[in-house]
């Protein structure tokens, strides 16, 4: 009893491999057909349909007749298909609630340039020990990040 | 440090001489930037200290 039911409610793994394998391949022929009329549709909307190719025989033929024979109603089944995916990924664009706009990078490769208010200074007779300051405006007038490589600092030319 | 397009910043420099190092003195403020056309732009600073 028990190896009855056994056999006749499940089959098996390889029952099921079956069933899967020619699923498969159903699935794979509708897939075929359907790429194959959008493939030729698509190319034919852009060539005009006019274009003909010359075949191995020295024969013009159409697009059409170049890509076989296709599958009757895979242009109806296109026509109605393709506005429908374009509503579909309209639909999914407006509901992500980003902007593609935010994703393109701007390249902006321009220049700094180092602009100073005064480039000497004199500070003639200064007795010792006395402090004297000077400051100077550094100003970026260029249209990219002036970046300083290493903090500024003082090179004793002459003197000591 | 880094300045952004159209900004500014200021570098201020302050110096002192102790007694017998006297004389005239050259030293030179050196900014090393990205600057390309300008990489070590240097500013002359001139003194000449005495008693």
């Amino acid at each position: 009893m028990c190896a009855t039911q056994g056999a006749t409610g499940h089959r098996g793994w390889w029952w099921d491999f079956f069933h899967l394998k020619w699923g498969l391949v159903a699935l794979s022929r509708l897939i075929s057909r359907l790429d194959n009329g959008l493939s030729v549709t698509l190319l034919a909307s852009r060539l005009d349909q006019r274009v003909t190719y010359p075949t191995e025989r020295s024969e013009n033929v159409n697009v059409d007749q170049r890509r076989g024979p296709r599958a009757p109603g895979a242009r109806v089944l296109l026509i109605a298909t393709v506005p429908v995916a374009a509503l579909f990924v309209l639909a999914v664009n407006a509901m992500s609630g980003e902007s593609h706009l935010s994703d393109i990078v701007i390249d902006t490769t321009g220049t700094p340039v180092l602009q100073i208010d005064s480039d000497h200074v004199d500070f003639g007779d200064v007795p010792y020990n006395q402090m004297v300051e000077a400051s100077f405006e550094i100003t970026n007038a260029g249209d990219a990040t002036l970046v300083f490589a290493e903090k500024p600092f003082i090179e004793v030319k002459d003197g000591c | 440090m880094a300045i952004g397009p159209g900004e500014s910043t200021t570098v201020a420099v302050s110096f002192s001489m102790p007694a017998g190092m006297g004389g005239p003195h050259d030293f030179r403020l050196h900014l090393v930037t990205n600057d390309a056309a300008q990489s070590d732009r240097e500013i002359v600073i001139l003194s000449n200290w005495t008693s």
